[in-house]
């Protein structure tokens, strides 16, 4: 039993430790360095939360779309946007909350937008990053 | 006479000789010449001497008009009697056959006249009344139209004429009494003569003288006799004579009072070529008035009169006379009605008043009955006159006045025939208008006076035609005030209009349709207002707005109804002009427009089937919208803002005008915003 575990040397184990080391590092790799920082987000599934948005409360969801309207605002709260999704069922309007703390992002009409959000109360999608699409 | 026939032959009799006296009288006067003129018109007023007493109760006086007169607080006009107007009728409508004999009769009468014309029996005697007019008098008296006329003056006069043989026969034992007197007076003078040679006082003088005294005593008793004889005879031919005399001074006035004056001018003619005592005095009036208080006794009291009789014997001497008196004594019941009684004590005012209006003498009435018949031969000018002229009515009443005042003269009696028979189609078309005005029938009253217009150019009715058109309007007015009070409901207003409708014209035609009609119609009332509760109920508004007009006149005595249906009735307006808007946009191809603009009235006016259908019209055409706007609203209620949010953005996204998703994105933002 004894010369059974002394075959497994300490250079295979090492180079086990080794490779998953790199992996790890090439991971991080790939995860910092990449330019498409939404690439690991769910994407939101526009015909379903059109249908029933409380649904989508918690979750973290990727939104692509277009920038429609502004459709209310608040000091406190932030803005109310409608962003227009592309969807099975065609064009998709969806309301997203641009909080306060991203306030300084210039928004504009029919701006190609893309959104990390979060389902917060109710469901209502509130953007935590927003890029620019080009 | 018949007793019911009596109080009217008083009154005409009494009324015509009226009415001759005082035209008697007023043509002596300054109106003398205006004959023409009186035939033509009425007669003229009359008025009664008031010195004169009125016996018996209240007399007929002459009204103001002086073709009536006025008795017992009443008005009458010769017209006004149905008797006389029934003798007129009869008269008017006298068959050829009568009319031939009439004609025939009054020839003969004619004849008789013409026979005894006053130069004609000047300087006769009573041979020529027997041998020239006696025989046309009893041929006339056998004609079947003489009713007796001709055959009272030929009695009369053939009493006369046996009173005068009479008298010849008693003239004879006159004689005959008057050579007795003689007579006895001689035996008297002889039986006062001694007749013996005896010496005086010897026992033969003593028995002569008993002897010649006896003789005496009984040539005085017979000598009392035969001039009581004498006496009693000279009486009972005076007594004849003047009752000769007295019996065709009756028949005349008989005649007189009975207007037939043709038959007055032939008795007072014989009268005054049997009896020259001048003018002629008529000694009846005394007689006469016993007569008509008697003949009033009999009227009043004929149910129960008995009359007892007594002879008594009157002696004179060896002269003696029955002497008969008779008593009606009345007993029992006295008058059958009460108020027989006092017409006949009216009557037996009106004969004493008839008595005391009799002329006073032969040539008065003469004069009077000539006048007469001059008087109807003016007015039956003056008919034919107006016949001419188409004044049918003028014609009509001048024949009449001319039948009143001489139904039995021969000019009357032989009056046109087919001049009678025109104004007696005129007559009874007059009378038609009268009846039917008098029924209030105004439809066949109107037909009449329209009939009796084309007939005549003077049409009496005239104004009642006028009349008529008033009360049709009058009437025609009340029905409209009932029709209106019903479609109040005031069913007392109307009940009260009606009754004034039909007072005014009860025959109205329209009235009973129209009465059916109101009832109905205040029953229809009734039922509408039940029936505009329970489409109230029902919310059947549309309905109820196109039946507005009926619904509303139903309602208009039901405060609370009627605002209920106001409300109702606005409402629907309102609710009519979002469906004519949701129409107006369906026609301009905007479905979603014409859906929120429905939906917008649906909402206000659920009940409006109108908006409904057009709602779901434009629905058909925008589902997808409707789908959104739908969903928004049932997430909205679900408490669900973000997906309700998500819907209206959706559906603002297919209308971008929506009014719907624009509140409803403003509404869910702001929820979805305020955790």
């Amino acid at each position: 039993m004894r010369r059974a575990a002394n075959q497994v040397g300490l250079p295979a184990v090492l180079g086990v430790l080794l490779f998953f080391v790199g992996i790890g590092l090439a991971v991080y790799f790939l995860v910092t360095q990449s330019s498409d920082t939404f690439w690991n987000l769910e994407k939101l599934d526009a015909v379903s939360y059109a249908e029933s948005a409380k649904s989508f409360q918690g979750g973290v969801y990727l939104i692509e779309g277009t920038l429609e309207e502004l459709l209310d605002s608040s000091s406190a709260s932030g803005r109310l946007v409608s962003l227009a999704v592309s969807s099975s069922r065609g064009v998709i309007l969806i309301p997203v909350l641009v909080p306060q703390n991203l306030g300084s992002f210039n928004l504009q009409k029919g701006q190609g937008l893309k959104m990390k959000t979060k389902g917060i109360d109710r469901g209502l999608l509130q953007a935590e990053k927003i890029e620019k699409m080009m | 006479m018949n007793p019911q026939a009596a109080p009217l032959v008083i009154l005409c009799s009494l009324l015509f000789v009226f009415c001759l006296r005082a035209q008697t009288n007023s043509s002596a006067g300054p109106s003398q010449g205006s004959g023409a003129v009186q035939a033509q018109g009425s007669l003229p007023p009359i008025t009664i001497d008031p010195s004169k007493p009125a016996s018996g109760g209240s007399l007929p006086t002459p009204d103001s008009g002086g073709d009536g007169i006025t008795w017992d607080g009443k008005s009458f006009k010769i017209t006004d009697f149905r008797a006389l107007d029934s003798k007129f009728s009869a008269y008017l409508n006298e068959p050829e056959i009568s009319f031939a004999e009439e004609k025939e009769y009054g020839e003969l009468i004619e004849k008789i006249t013409d026979l005894l014309d006053v130069y004609r029996i000047r300087g006769r005697n009573r041979e020529y009344l027997i041998r020239e007019v006696m025989p046309l008098l009893r041929k006339a008296s056998r004609h079947p139209r003489d009713g007796g006329l001709c055959r009272s003056i030929y009695n009369a006069v053939g009493t006369d004429l046996q009173a005068k043989d009479a008298s010849d026969s008693k003239k004879e034992r006159m004689k005959e009494l008057e050579k007795k007197v003689d007579s006895i007076k001689w035996n008297m003078k002889m039986a006062a003569q001694s007749g013996t040679l005896a010496p005086q006082g010897s026992k033969a003088a003593q028995d002569d003288e008993i002897q010649r005294n006896v003789k005496y005593t009984f040539l005085n008793d017979e000598l009392q006799n035969t001039y009581a004889e004498m006496q009693a005879l000279a009486k009972q031919d005076l007594e004849k004579m003047g009752d000769s005399r007295i019996a065709l001074q009756r028949v005349v006035v008989g005649l007189f009072l009975a207007r037939r004056f043709d038959h007055v001018m032939i008795g007072s003619s014989i009268y005054r070529l049997m009896y020259s005592d001048g003018a002629g005095e008529v000694k009846l009036q005394q007689r006469l008035i016993a007569e008509a208080a008697e003949n009033a006794k009999q009227l009043r009291a004929a149910a129960n009169v008995a009359t007892s009789e007594s002879t008594k014997t009157v002696r004179s001497s060896n002269y003696k006379e029955d002497q008969k008196s008779s008593s009606r004594v009345e007993s029992g019941i006295t008058s059958m009605l009460p108020g027989t009684t006092a017409v006949m004590d009216s009557m037996t005012g009106a004969k004493l008043q008839i008595a005391a209006a009799i002329p006073d003498t032969m040539t008065e009435v003469e004069m009077i009955s000539q006048e007469a018949i001059d008087q109807c031969n003016r007015y039956l000018t003056a008919v034919k006159g107006h016949m001419a002229q188409n004044e049918l009515d003028n014609a009509l009443q001048r024949l009449q006045e001319a039948f009143a005042a001489g139904e039995n003269l021969a000019c009357v009696r032989s009056f046109p025939r087919e001049m009678k028979q025109t104004l007696w189609k005129y007559k009874n078309a007059v009378k038609e208008a009268r009846t039917g005005l008098a029924s209030k029938d105004l439809g066949k009253a109107k037909e009449a006076i329209a009939k009796v217009n084309q007939m005549t150019s003077d049409n009496p009715l005239s104004k009642e035609g006028s009349d008529i058109g008033n009360v049709e309007t009058i009437s025609a007015m009340h029905l409209a005030k009932a029709k209106e009070a019903a479609s109040r409901g005031d069913r007392e207003g109307m009940n009260k209009e009606l009754e004034e409708a039909a007072k005014a014209w009860p025959q109205n035609p329209a009235l009973a349709s129209a009465t059916a009609k109101i009832i109905e119609q205040l029953d229809q009332q009734s039922q509408n207002k039940t029936e505009l509760r329970k489409l109230i109920q029902q919310k059947n508004y549309k309905y109820i707005f196109d039946e507005k007009a009926r619904f509303l006149a139903s309602a208009a005595d039901d405060d609370k109804l009627l605002a209920e249906l106001n409300q109702v009735l606005q409402s629907h307006s309102s609710s009519l002009s979002y469906s004519g808007k949701a129409e107006e946009l369906l026609k301009r191809n905007d479905p979603f427009g014409a859906w929120e603009t429905a939906e917008e009235g649906v909402k206000k006016y659920p009940e409006s089937t109108d908006l409904i259908k057009i709602r779901s019209d434009a629905a058909m055409k925008v589902p997808d919208f409707v789908r959104e706007i739908e969903k928004g609203r049932s997430s909205a209620e679900r408490q669900d803002p973000v997906t309700a949010l998500c819907a209206f953005l959706a559906a603002k996204r297919l209308y971008p005008n929506s009014t719907l998703a624009k509140e409803g994105i403003e509404k869910s933002a702001a929820q979805a915003m305020s955790f």
